[in-house]
């Protein structure tokens, strides 16, 4: 029994870590080119999961309404990068990060104007009835929670091979790492950075669809998310894909293992528990569990 | 392949640096440029290589290339080594010289390419799988030179190559320099304090003062004159 409840409360711990580490992913692929803490990418999300929502309602197939949303965040991306991101140029991490807050507000906003403050019901993708489940180790595992998994580990794997085998990631690690110096080797940084955007938008796309149907789906949906995001994407050190990916499982497991075994946390102080993991990390590593630490020989 | 500038003037927002200046680099010749510090030496290089905005005129093989963006310029030839080397610090050396050729498409001339500058710099060869930051200065420098010269490029502007550099590295620079521009003929505008060693392997040089050319001619007349001596060679 006591058995159990760990492997219970570690599975969920991995697929909510799951959750952040992909919402982090979005996060560090706008970081590392605009510079930029995309605070309304869980708004974009949301946005976007209500798009595919009303897709699904018209009739459209479940996976193709999500691959509509998914291509409306990278266009959303995208086109946030031109229109509100790049005017600022260069070193405007102030300017971009104010021009986030609103993007969170206005894309908040416009989602309650259109769909209504109510939750609504978002089906899944595969059967989500009380007993489609797979035991491991005594731990259930959703059929909806392994899609979740399955997701993440596409993505991460996806972009991980166009940053290290592909010419296109190769320009886009260049113009993180150095974007002086990447323009005179012919990079067009500023497209860099746009890609970066869409990227983000895209992968934040996917995740909304996948956990809407535990949530449900509402314009409040991603407040919590976020704030974990932002937690896990520093704690991997802000620049390093894979690094945000495994500070989300770190963060998800810790905290649910944390709020099941110290009596006092439960589930309220949850939250807390994250940052304060958070708050320890970056005291004795600054950068991050996987940032690229300034290392320079003069 | 030539470059050649007429009444180029440039600088960042408030006022020009660079006022009206007017040069040219032949086809195959080490051109250097003698400057102080604040002189405009790096905005210079910067027109050119078309990162900043800039008035005037620039030919390359008389194309206008004064409105062309950055990587157009490196697509048709011209590269430059930034001042303080510049390489990408979290890539790996061989990640880097990689990058120096993305402006090709051909795969097999850029692997093969790689192995040439492996040859030519045995240290880099050893570090290939290491970050670039890791490097010395002196590699650094190796390793800067190499992945400019990755593109293939037909006019190399270098500048400061020496800054931070001991006087050795920088005489194995300035040979490697002159090495690159005896075998590939390859015209190269190099900026520099240090003015002895780069007169000593220059046909020509010009003298920049407070953002404008003062004074031009070959390396030895330039060593002879009084202004230069006093300012750059001290003695």
């Amino acid at each position: 029994m006591e058995w159990e409840l760990l492997m219970t409360r570690l599975v969920q711990g991995i697929v909510n870590g799951a959750v952040y580490g992909f919402l982090a992913l979005a996060l560090v692929c706008t970081y590392r080119g605009s510079k930029a803490l995309n605070l309304a990418q869980g708004e974009m999300a949301m946005l976007c999961t209500f798009v595919a929502w009303s897709l699904s309602n018209h009739g459209v197939p479940l996976l193709l309404a999500i691959g509509g949303g998914v291509l409306l965040g990278a266009g959303l991306g995208g086109v946030i990068e031109r229109t509100l991101v790049r005017p600022f140029g260069r070193d405007a991490e102030y300017p971009v990060l104010i021009v986030c807050i609103g993007l969170f507000l206005g894309i908040n906003a416009l989602a309650g104007v259109i769909w209504g403050g109510d939750p609504h019901a978002f089906p899944a993708l595969v059967p989500d009835a009380p007993d489609d489940y797979i035991s491991i180790l005594g731990a259930r595992l959703r059929y909806q929670q392994l899609v979740i998994l399955g997701a993440l580990a596409i993505v991460v794997t996806a972009l991980y091979a166009v940053f290290r085998f592909t010419r296109l990631g190769l320009a886009m690690r260049a113009s993180a790492s150095n974007p002086d110096s990447a323009v005179l080797v012919g990079v067009r940084v500023s497209r860099m950075n746009a890609l970066g955007w869409v990227l983000a938008g895209a992968v934040g796309a996917v995740i909304g669809p996948l956990i809407a149907p535990s949530t449900t789906l509402s314009t409040g949906m991603f407040f919590t998310f976020i704030i974990y995001a932002c937690a896990a994407a520093t704690l991997g050190g802000f620049d390093s894909p894979i690094g945000a990916v495994i500070a989300g499982l770190v963060i998800g497991v810790t905290e649910n293992l944390i709020a099941s075994y110290v009596g006092f946390i439960g589930d309220s102080l949850k939250l807390a528990v994250a940052l304060v993991i958070l708050l320890i990390v970056l005291m004795v590593r600054p950068s991050g569990l996987f940032g690229s630490r300034e290392v320079e020989r003069i | 392949m030539n470059l050649e500038l007429h009444d180029v003037s440039a600088g960042y927002g408030a006022g020009d640096v660079l006022h009206q200046v007017s040069l040219d680099v032949r086809s195959g010749e080490i051109v250097v440029m003698l400057g102080a510090n604040g002189a405009g030496k790096t905005t210079l290089m910067r027109a050119i290589s078309g990162v900043i905005s800039r008035r005037g005129t620039i030919l390359l093989d008389g194309v206008d290339v004064s409105r062309a963006r950055a990587d157009e310029i490196v697509r048709r030839g011209l590269v430059q080594v930034p001042q303080g080397r510049g390489t990408f610090v979290d890539l790996t050396v061989e990640e880097n010289l990689r990058a120096g050729a993305l402006s090709r498409r051909d795969a097999v001339g850029v692997n093969s390419d790689i192995d040439r500058w492996y040859e030519t710099y045995p240290r880099l060869a050893e570090r290939r799988r290491q970050k670039a930051g890791l490097l010395s200065g002196g590699e650094q420098q190796m390793l800067a030179v190499s992945r400019a010269m990755m593109s293939r490029p037909r006019l190399l502007l270098c500048d400061e190559p020496s800054l931070g550099l001991s006087p050795k590295l920088t005489r194995e620079l300035f040979a490697s320099l002159e090495a690159i521009n005896k075998e590939w003929d390859m015209g190269m505008l190099i900026v520099e304090q240090n003015a002895a060693i780069a007169l000593s392997i220059a046909t020509r040089g010009y003298l920049l003062e407070v953002g404008s050319i003062t004074r031009s001619g070959d390396a030895e007349t330039l060593s002879d004159s009084d202004a230069v001596r006093a300012a750059y060679l001290g003695y």
